[in-house]
């Protein structure tokens, strides 16, 4: 189930849960652009429970990635396992995304980028 | 526990523990000691094998060896059996007159299979994804080549769902088959024609235009995950589709 909490007024960290597929990737789609909508600049997408991603998972997240950029934030992919991992390796989406290890760390560029 | 038969017999526990091994290999000794023909050791109860086993394996074949009497495995299933391929121990197990090796009775010899068949709702491929993944679990694959397979297998039911045209009686057939070093995965279905292996990847590692890449990532993913991909349409009717993948 996918689930949402507002950081500051520019950060708001999306938990996708334990699978992001077919089923869910347009609500997923639906809940990151209505989170750009409302203001947030830096979407920390949190895979710390995500255990299968579908390439139209992977697609709810890219279609969204250009849209944060062009506002001067961002979608920051953090806590994703090896094989989260593997998956966007496959996909030679490593260098595009922006990953980082833990919330911690994701919060940090959001600072760091304003 | 031994069962000790006209032709002694020992089967081969799931759970091995220190306190059990201590008396395990106590029996075998005495047993030896009386000089059987030959020691069968019962792999029937192997569906998950671990380094313990591995390693109790062969000193029970040590021990055999020293007494001078052949030991023979039986009922040995696929994950025993690959397990020791993969470490270069089949041979010495299994060979060099020792014996054959009877092969669990679902299981063919150097092979395993699975064969679904499955309705293209998100409910029936779900159940036919879970019916897969506990057969691979069986393999002890690697854990990154298991989940290449189960995502292959999504993508592909998936998108035979999406865009296969299918009716809600159709039904998709699916076998899984291990031969030696690689697994091949078969999907026949009464789609419309569809070939994947003509469709131009869009993926260019040249191309900065990431946009792009939102499409045909499902078809990437199949590519890039397995070895080797062909199609055949069949009697104008069906579409067959095979991908092959080497053991990691």
């Amino acid at each position: 189930m996918i689930s949402q909490k507002a950081l500051d007024k520019n950060m708001i960290i999306i938990n996708p849960g334990k699978v992001l597929d077919n089923n869910n990737a347009h609500e997923m789609a639906d809940t990151i652009s209505t989170a750009q909508a409302e203001g947030y600049k830096h979407i920390i997408l949190d895979m710390r429970e995500l255990e299968f991603l579908s390439s139209a998972g992977v697609g709810s997240i890219l279609s969204a990635v250009d849209v944060s950029r062009k506002k001067g934030g961002d979608i920051i992919l953090c806590n994703a396992s090896k094989k989260i991992l593997h998956i966007l390796e496959v996909l030679d989406l490593r260098d595009y995304l922006t990953i980082k290890p833990n919330e911690e760390a994701a919060k940090e560029f959001c600072i760091t980028k304003d | 526990m031994i069962v000790i038969k006209q032709k002694p017999t020992i089967l081969f526990p799931a759970e091995l523990t220190v306190g059990f091994l201590s008396d395990f290999y106590s029996q075998l000794d005495n047993l030896l000691q009386d000089s059987p023909g030959e020691i069968e050791l019962d792999c029937s109860a192997l569906d998950r094998v671990t380094s313990i086993h591995v390693s109790t394996l062969w000193q029970v074949h040590i021990m055999c060896q020293q007494a001078s009497i052949p030991l023979r495995l039986s009922s040995v299933k696929y994950g025993l059996e690959r397990v020791l391929r993969v470490l270069d121990l089949y041979h010495l197990l299994v060979d060099e007159g020792k014996g054959e090796v009877e092969i669990d009775g679902t299981e063919t010899k150097y092979a395993a299979s699975l064969q679904l068949r499955f309705k293209v709702t998100v409910e029936d491929i779900n159940r036919a994804l879970d019916k897969f993944r506990d057969f691979l679990m069986r393999l002890n694959l690697g854990e990154i080549c298991a989940f290449d397979l189960e995502t292959v297998f999504y993508e592909v039911a998936t998108n035979i769902r999406l865009h296969g045209g299918l009716n809600k009686d159709d039904s998709v057939l699916f076998t899984a088959s291990l031969a030696n070093d690689r697994i091949s995965l078969l999907f026949v279905d009464p789609g419309i024609l569809f070939d994947p292996t003509r469709k131009a990847s869009t993926c260019d590692q040249q191309q900065r235009n990431y946009r792009n890449l939102s499409r045909g990532l499902g078809l990437r993913m199949i590519k890039r995950m397995m070895d080797d991909i062909s199609y055949e349409r069949v009697n104008n009717r069906l579409n067959v589709l095979t991908l092959e993948k080497k053991f990691i």
